[in-house]
């Protein structure tokens, strides 16, 4: 295969990490003669990855004390997330200890609240998470060799930093006039909905049980617009069906990909992180 | 539409003062027009010192004097590293070493711009996820470059702050917290 059509996993790994994860992205990207990333991908990313740095940044602006965002994460680790949280977490203390350590002791006199290490250590990292936020923005673009299947109704607003400091991502919705493009596409080709929706794992879980009802809805009731949450639920299903014959789909998440790729004859891929460079 | 009022030109005068160059890239504004730059007087190219401009004793600002010498300070120390590179590369990162506590003494003055502080803050934290291992000479060079422009343009902008931290990581820093690595991602 030499096309590769990007999706949101791979793009986040590529632009928001850095060591082996996003090295493997990278270097997948590379594999092919021709990498497409659909604007969906954008949007996901916006709406989802960036929603967590542009939270965490916010936390930062509002509370100026690095024991505030601490606590501020052991309350959210109480969530599906835990095990995700409590590593961050303990990457944040070692993070701070890192830099204390190279920090001479006698700052605070001399330069006042500034030097203040809690309000240092909360300035760090709001300052780091705008720059990973703008940098990625710039560069979304930039990853693959196209962009493919440009969202007419979504506008692509860069994340800006309003008068009070805070990071705001909106627009994160599409803005469709009358029928949005995607619903007209997908609607045009009722039977690979329905392959589609025969596949949805019946795993139990909220996000397959959602999509499956999507899907069914575009083909069973065309009429209903395909509302923003509706489209939102219907993820992975727009890449397997966005993604041209002869293309695989190139994701770190093939356990729900493969199931919609296959159904539409069409196969995933995933980057593999090199051993060596692995953790 | 309007006539556009036309007002004459004595070319001969004109381009004593000024110097016509042809617009690039070529524009849509209307065929045959040129781009006036004023012709520089001989003693313009010469370099303004930020001294010359800001005398400490005019500077309201401590931290803007403190960020200065401090920056001074961390140039020489990596044009210093830069110059033992080659040679000793103990000696290289001993002065790299010594610029650590003297960043985190310039992020104390961070309150001088965005710029600034988006620059000062991705070099502590590239040194930081060294882990002790010494950075390339190339990187050295590019961090005193760096540290150069920003102390002849203390006010640097957002955005140029930004064009600097794009290059320091196509030299290979990795100028984020490794903890954001850990944040959950996963979107939904």
């Amino acid at each position: 295969m030499s096309n590769a059509f990007v999706d949101t996993t791979v793009l986040t790994d590529a632009l928001l990490k850095s060591g082996p994860k996003a090295d493997a992205a990278r270097s997948a990207l590379t594999r092919y003669e021709t990498t497409l990333l659909p604007v969906y991908a954008i949007k996901e990313f916006k709406a989802g990855p960036l929603r967590y740095f542009r939270w965490l940044h916010n936390k930062c602006v509002l509370s100026k004390s690095f024991a505030a965002v601490l606590t501020a994460l052991h309350a959210i680790a109480r969530g599906p997330q835990r095990y995700l949280t409590a590593t961050a977490i303990e990457g944040m203390q070692l993070f701070a200890a890192q830099l204390i350590a190279v920090t001479p002791a006698n700052l605070g006199s001399k330069y006042g609240p500034d030097a203040n290490l809690d309000y240092v250590m909360s300035d760090r990292l709001r300052l780091s998470i705008r720059a990973q936020i703008d940098l990625a923005w710039e560069e979304r673009r930039e990853i693959t060799s196209e962009i493919v299947d440009e969202l007419e109704c979504y506008i692509e607003a860069a994340p800006y930093v309003n008068k009070r400091g805070f990071i705001e991502l909106t627009p994160t919705k599409c803005e469709p006039v009358g029928e949005c493009v995607l619903a007209q596409k997908l609607k045009a080709n009722p039977d690979a909905l329905k392959k589609l929706h025969a596949a949805v794992p019946n795993s139990g879980r909220a996000e397959d049980q959602k999509r499956a009802q999507v899907l069914k809805d575009l083909y069973r009731i065309p009429k209903q617009p395909l509302t923003h949450e509706k489209c939102k639920a219907l993820g992975d299903a727009v890449f397997a069906f966005f993604c041209p014959v002869g293309s695989v789909i190139l994701t770190t998440n093939a356990r729900d990909h493969k199931p919609l790729a296959e159904a539409l004859g069409k196969s995933v891929d995933t980057p593999s992180e090199s051993p060596a460079c692995t953790k | 539409m309007s006539a556009t009022p036309v007002i004459p030109i004595d070319r001969d005068r004109l381009q004593d003062s000024y110097r016509v160059v042809p617009p690039e890239p070529p524009t849509n504004i209307e065929s045959g027009a040129s781009t006036w730059t004023r012709k520089q007087p001989e003693s313009v190219g010469r370099k303004i010192l930020w001294e010359e401009l800001y005398p400490v004793d005019e500077v309201a600002d401590p931290k803007v004097i403190a960020a200065q010498r401090l920056l001074a300070e961390a140039i020489k120390a990596f044009e210093s590293a830069f110059k033992e590179a080659d040679e000793d590369v103990v000696a290289a990162d001993d002065y790299v070493q010594s610029a650590q506590p003297l960043l985190a003494e310039l992020f104390a003055c961070r309150s001088v711009g965005e710029g600034f502080a988006a620059i000062i803050n991705a070099l502590s934290i590239s040194l930081v996820n060294q882990h002790g291992e010494p950075i390339s000479k190339k990187q050295i060079g590019l961090i005193a470059r760096s540290l150069r422009e920003l102390k002849s343009q203390l006010f640097l902008s957002y955005d140029s702050g930004l064009r600097l931290l794009r290059e320091f990581k196509k030299s290979g820093l990795r100028i984020y917290p490794e903890v954001l690595q850990n944040l959950d991602l996963q979107h939904e």
